[in-house]
């Protein structure tokens, strides 16, 4: 059995990773990526600690399903706003919108 | 617990049979390259433009809607397993969030999301 | 080093070297793939904890549909890149800069450091008890009595992110019209 410890080590990394491409890029998609993984790596402590500490209760991936499931909505609106700000302002000026009314 | 040496086994497989089947097709063909060989290959037709357009934006919306719809099957898996021993209460709960489900393709159907032009 | 032990190591290897990659991809359509390939090293992680039925809601929500959301969205919107052949505006100067590339870097690093300095504190009881060997059951069974609400709030925000993203959408498309 892996120690819970690593799994947690994988998750922060993973979550570090992604808070460094969320502040460091200037592309929104990329952006968009990067908080994508710090999901994933939060599913991976839920799961991580469902595992260990609640094995015979599944609340731990049932919340990640959750998560998932707020993940995708995110993404589709996200992406659907990044799309509008790209047609009206073209793909270069997306770190450069200001405004919120077009 | 997930048996581990079959799905290694499986993958080792699947990443070698492919591998197997293209490395020995580069190595027994002709190499002959010429303009009309590499072409882009349109279904036979004679390609027009340049591929990299910028898309139609209707595309995204298909794109959305499957994704949806992708996410609900996540929570039909679990509900078809178990739904004999939920009994009407369980069936009705489905029924419930299939419907507001339902709510968003109609709402994508009347505002002509779904046809072509 | 037992066998579970090793497929975690290149697990875990995948996983953050994908994610690297996400963020230092030149291509915006290479960072879609490479976070496709990380996606599918967390799917791995998941089988190792025992979450099998959770490794295919992975493969299915975050490989199939959010990548291929992202992948439209790279080619409805970032065509300028693609066709150029030009990534972002001198990206390593950036990552290499004091002021944009150094910051990030050192918030990332003290997240990191502080999270895992707390975790050597906690005391955490692992709990000896062989897992569900049926966990899409169990899930089925805690889902549809305990987290009845959540579930259904989920459909309601599946149904507001599709309105919501069409609506935004459509909406320049009607007036040309």
């Amino acid at each position: 059995m892996i120690p819970l410890f690593y799994v947690l080590v994988v998750s922060t990394l993973l979550f570090a990773l992604g808070v460094y491409g969320a502040l460091l890029s200037t592309n929104a998609i990329r952006i968009l990526m990067s908080i994508e993984m710090i999901l994933n790596a939060v599913n991976l402590n839920l799961v991580g600690f469902g595992r260990y500490i609640t094995p015979s209760d599944p609340r731990g991936q049932i919340f990640a399903i959750f998560v998932m499931t707020v993940a995708a909505a995110e993404a589709a609106v996200g992406l659907a706003i990044i799309l509008v700000i790209a047609r009206r302002y073209g793909a270069a000026a997306i770190d450069r919108v200001r405004m919120l009314k077009g | 617990m997930v048996n581990f040496v079959d799905l290694t086994v499986f993958l080792a497989i699947g990443i070698l049979l492919p591998a197997a089947m293209m490395g020995a097709g580069a190595l027994l063909r002709p190499q002959r390259p010429g303009k009309v060989k590499l072409e882009p290959y349109e279904c036979g037709e004679i390609p027009v433009g340049d591929a990299r357009i910028r898309y139609h934006i209707r595309y995204y919306i298909f794109a959305l809607v499957f994704v949806v719809f992708d996410v609900e099957t996540v929570f039909l898996y679990p509900w078809a397993v178990i739904w004999k021993s939920l009994g009407l209460f369980g069936f009705v709960e489905m029924m419930i969030f299939l419907g507001i489900l339902v709510i968003g393709l109609i709402y994508a159907w009347k505002k002509r999301v779904l046809e072509w032009i | 080093m037992n066998l579970q032990l090793l497929a975690f190591m290149i697990l875990s290897l995948v996983t953050l070297g994908a994610a690297f990659k996400v963020i230092t991809a030149r291509f915006i359509t290479h960072a879609a793939l490479y976070l496709a390939l990380s996606f599918v090293g967390v799917a791995g992680l998941f089988l190792l904890l025992n979450a099998d039925f959770l490794a295919a809601v992975q493969l299915l929500v975050y490989v199939g549909a959010i990548t291929t959301m992202l992948i439209f969205a790279v080619m409805l919107s970032q065509v300028e890149e693609i066709r150029q052949g030009a990534a972002e505006e001198g990206f390593w100067r950036r990552i290499l800069s004091a002021r944009f590339g150094v910051i990030p870097l050192a918030v990332a690093a003290a997240l990191a450091g502080v999270i895992l300095y707390l975790y050597r504190f906690a005391n955490w009881k692992a709990v000896p008890v062989a897992p569900d060997p049926n966990t899409t059951r169990s899930i089925g069974q805690a889902m549809f009595t305990t987290y009845l609400i959540p579930f259904e709030v989920a459909s309601l925000v599946l149904l507001v992110a599709m309105i919501g993203a069409i609506v935004l959408t459509m909406k320049k498309e009607d007036r040309s019209r």
